[in-house]
């Protein structure tokens, strides 16, 4: 009892603090995402030779993986809620 | 700041002792310099203090010092932050996720002081740091759940004819987290610094009216104190949610 009183205490304090740092890691999260897939594009290009289809569909699927991050960021803070 | 000088002049790295050793340049910067000066501040920031000169057997000894409380406070914030991400479990990782906010911390705060040089606002630094903590997450999980760790990647409940598309999707999305947990902390480091010597810059062109971008560089230098603040906390909570990834698995 005396245990959770002390987290709600807690929580309250920190509030702002974290949302802040979700803010922080949303834009981060995508741009990362898209880094990631550009430079495996551009590996798989070199190493089999196909220059563009590499690039298009690795940027593809690191869109994807951006927006995947920030769904499971977001749903992160609906459960903080 | 001199007339004509680059805002981008402060991020250089200097050698102040020039050393090579295996035709490998490892020369010592002001980079290292300001790390050097980092590490032994939180060494003595969280030893000092616990260091009891004389026993005066006065009701002074039942207080702790301020500095003691402020140390404690820490220890406090990270416990409390693993607690909450990781649970009981998270114990044993304390040191790593206390060492990192501590240097990522005190770097940041380091490098608010003028004429001081900002280690965390370069990508290399930042990227062995993140780096780091994605090699011993993985090696982690390895030792956790050894094959199993692949399961990581495929969501539970999902037919089988959307693995080829998913597991390339949840590869990129996990190496993506030393990127983002490094470009983050770099770009925030990098802009804010950059912001302030160009409004610095404005100062002394500006004349009477340069009063104006002061007063801003006075609200902005607040500013940067918490994002340094909030910077090390971000990097901290995440080494943390890894961890619990590595642990728990979904």
């Amino acid at each position: 009892m005396q245990n959770k009183s002390e987290n709600k205490k807690d929580d309250g304090k920190n509030s702002s603090l974290k949302g802040l740092s979700f803010a922080y890691r949303i834009s981060s999260e995508l741009l990362a995402a898209l880094i990631v897939s550009v430079i495996l594009g551009l590996l798989i290009d070199k190493y089999f030779d196909s220059r563009p289809i590499g690039l298009i569909s690795l940027i593809i699927l690191g869109f994807f993986a951006g927006i995947l991050n920030i769904y499971r960021l977001i749903r992160r803070i609906e459960n903080h809620k | 700041m001199a007339k004509g000088e680059s805002p981008l002049k402060q991020f250089e790295v200097q050698p102040i002792i020039d050393l090579e050793m295996f035709g490998l340049d490892i020369s010592f910067t002001n980079s290292a310099l300001w790390m050097t000066i980092t590490t032994v501040f939180i060494i003595g920031f969280f030893t000092l203090p616990f260091l009891k000169t004389k026993q005066t057997n006065s009701v002074d000894d039942l207080y702790p010092s301020r500095l003691q409380v402020a140390s404690e406070m820490g220890f406090n914030f990270i416990s409390s932050l693993i607690n909450d991400t990781i649970g009981k479990e998270g114990k044993k990782f304390f040191p790593l996720v206390f060492a990192l906010f501590m240097f990522i911390l005190f770097g940041n705060l380091f490098g608010m002081v003028p004429y001081s040089f900002t280690f965390t606002s370069h990508i290399i630094v930042t990227l062995a740091l993140a780096l780091g903590v994605f090699i011993f997450v993985t090696v982690l999980g390895f030792i956790k759940h050894g094959v199993k760790f692949f399961g990581f990647f495929v969501i539970p409940g999902l037919p089988i004819y959307m693995l080829p598309l998913l597991i390339p999707i949840e590869v990129i999305s996990y190496l993506s987290r030393p990127i983002s947990l490094s470009v983050r902390l770099f770009a925030n480091m990098l802009a804010g610094h950059t912001l302030l010597k160009v409004f610095a810059g404005f100062v002394s062109a500006l004349g009477f009216f340069g009063i104006l971008p002061l007063v801003f560089i006075i609200a902005l230098t607040g500013l940067e104190i918490l994002i340094a603040f909030l910077q090390a906390y971000v990097f901290a909570i995440l080494t943390c949610l890894y961890i619990n990834d590595a642990l728990h698995l979904h």
